[in-house]
């Protein structure tokens, strides 16, 4: 049985397209085909879905992103960016924004639908349990601290001036990823304006972020069949 | 007995909760301060204050201490699951389904993505605006979320625990 990519592998090594490396008898040299099963077996390893991302590593990634989330569940959205997008590369921007569309349109707190989606994404329903609970372990640890010693920490000055100087720097942080997903993705004049509605229903109008999604949906939907982009 | 009427409790709050973790604070007062009486108007200011101050979503925070605050240690793991468990069935519900048409009409889906894309963007800066509401009270806030704002835009091998973690100190510092 011809291996799914050999057509690349053979690219790769400068063979014609059409040549099976694994049949021996249409090669000049033999030592092409070991090798070639050789690096077969270590790509194998390598590529094993066990090794690429454990469990484990998904549990330690969201605990540390839920421990960070100061202020809010949105707060959450550029360290998951950062963690699994940008320095582990588990997933794509594209692929996290189209996430990040459904963790918005479905009902409960989004933090927690974002990590379980992208746990989902990575491993199956496994590795969501595994990264709803690391995001909302660090968050029920602190609570249950906080209530025994109950509200006396708060008023303590340090922690109210740690929260005036860490606020506007995670409002900065947040303002700085609208600033380069815009950059990638708001490029005409229609997805200028596009966003500007949905940002202003929500904002001026208190229009549920759900319905706004429903709604667009719906609107590009409507535009993709009227533009004759697809035939249904 | 009691555990499983804190667990629906919260179950329902889970599942009605349109629009993130701050959609929560309503549905907790309604069900567990004035259906269920098990927390006093008191009890649920201080729960604002504390979900909002410590890490992690607001929900969830929320949640978590309202159950504490009714059942100790069992009622916030159980408030805490019961919070969790919609979600979690509602999003693998959705992600099959969507895998599921996701096959059969590939290009169309990719394309709605692709378009909703502005949309997504708009939500994020909505966090900039429900986040900031509370955070600007003078010049050197302002300062700051400049700052942090330059970092993220201009120097991308900045991560983003740490410059949270400096602005923290130097608000120790400065107030």
């Amino acid at each position: 049985m011809l291996p799914r990519d050999y057509r690349n592998w053979n690219r790769k090594r400068g063979l014609p397209a059409g040549q099976d490396p694994e049949d021996p008898v249409c090669h000049q040299a033999q030592w092409v085909h070991l090798s070639y099963l050789l690096r077969r077996r270590e790509e194998s390893l390598l590529h094993h879905p066990a090794n690429e991302i454990m469990l484990f590593q998904i549990f330690l990634t969201f605990f540390k992103i839920g421990s960070f989330t100061i202020g809010g569940g949105y707060v959450m959205l550029p360290l998951v960016r950062e963690a699994v997008v940008k320095k582990r590369g588990w997933i794509s921007e594209e692929r996290f924004l189209e996430l990040l569309v459904l963790a918005q349109g479905t009902p409960g707190v989004m933090a927690v639908n974002l990590s379980t989606l992208i746990g989902l994404e990575l491993y199956g329903l496994k590795g969501a349990m595994v990264a709803c609970g690391g995001s909302v372990f660090p968050s029920f640890l602190s609570i249950v601290v906080v209530a025994i010693l109950f509200t006396r920490f708060f008023q303590s000055p340090m922690v109210v001036a740690f929260f005036r100087g860490a606020l506007p720097a995670v409002v900065g942080i947040i303002a700085g990823v609208v600033w380069q997903l815009g950059r990638q993705n708001i490029r005409t004049k229609t997805s200028f304006f596009f966003a500007l509605t949905a940002f202003a229903l929500m904002v001026l109008f208190k229009i549920n972020p759900i319905l706004v999604i429903i709604l667009g949906f719906g609107f590009v939907l409507l535009r993709i069949r009227l533009s004759q982009r697809c035939t249904f | 007995m009691y555990l499983l009427k804190l667990f629906f409790a919260f179950f329902k709050i889970g599942l009605f909760a349109f629009g993130g973790g701050y959609a929560t604070l309503p549905l907790i007062a309604r069900e567990i301060v004035i259906n269920h009486a098990w927390l006093t108007p008191q009890d649920f200011s201080h729960l604002i204050t504390v979900a909002e101050m410590t890490p992690g979503p607001i929900g969830i925070n929320s949640a978590t201490f309202a159950g504490y605050l009714t059942g100790g240690l069992l009622g916030a793991a159980t408030a805490t699951l019961g919070v969790c468990l919609p979600s979690l069935l509602i999003i693998y519900l959705l992600y099959r389904l969507l895998a599921y048409f996701a096959k059969k009409e590939e290009k169309l889906i990719k394309e709605i993505f692709k378009d909703l894309r502005p949309v997504v963007v708009a939500l994020v800066a909505t966090a900039v605006y429900l986040v900031g509401r509370g955070a600007f009270k003078d010049y050197g806030a302002w300062l700051i979320a400049g700052i942090s704002f330059g970092l993220v835009c201009y120097y991308n091998e900045f991560s983003i625990i740490p410059i949270i973690l400096t602005f923290g100190m130097v608000g120790i510092l400065l107030y």
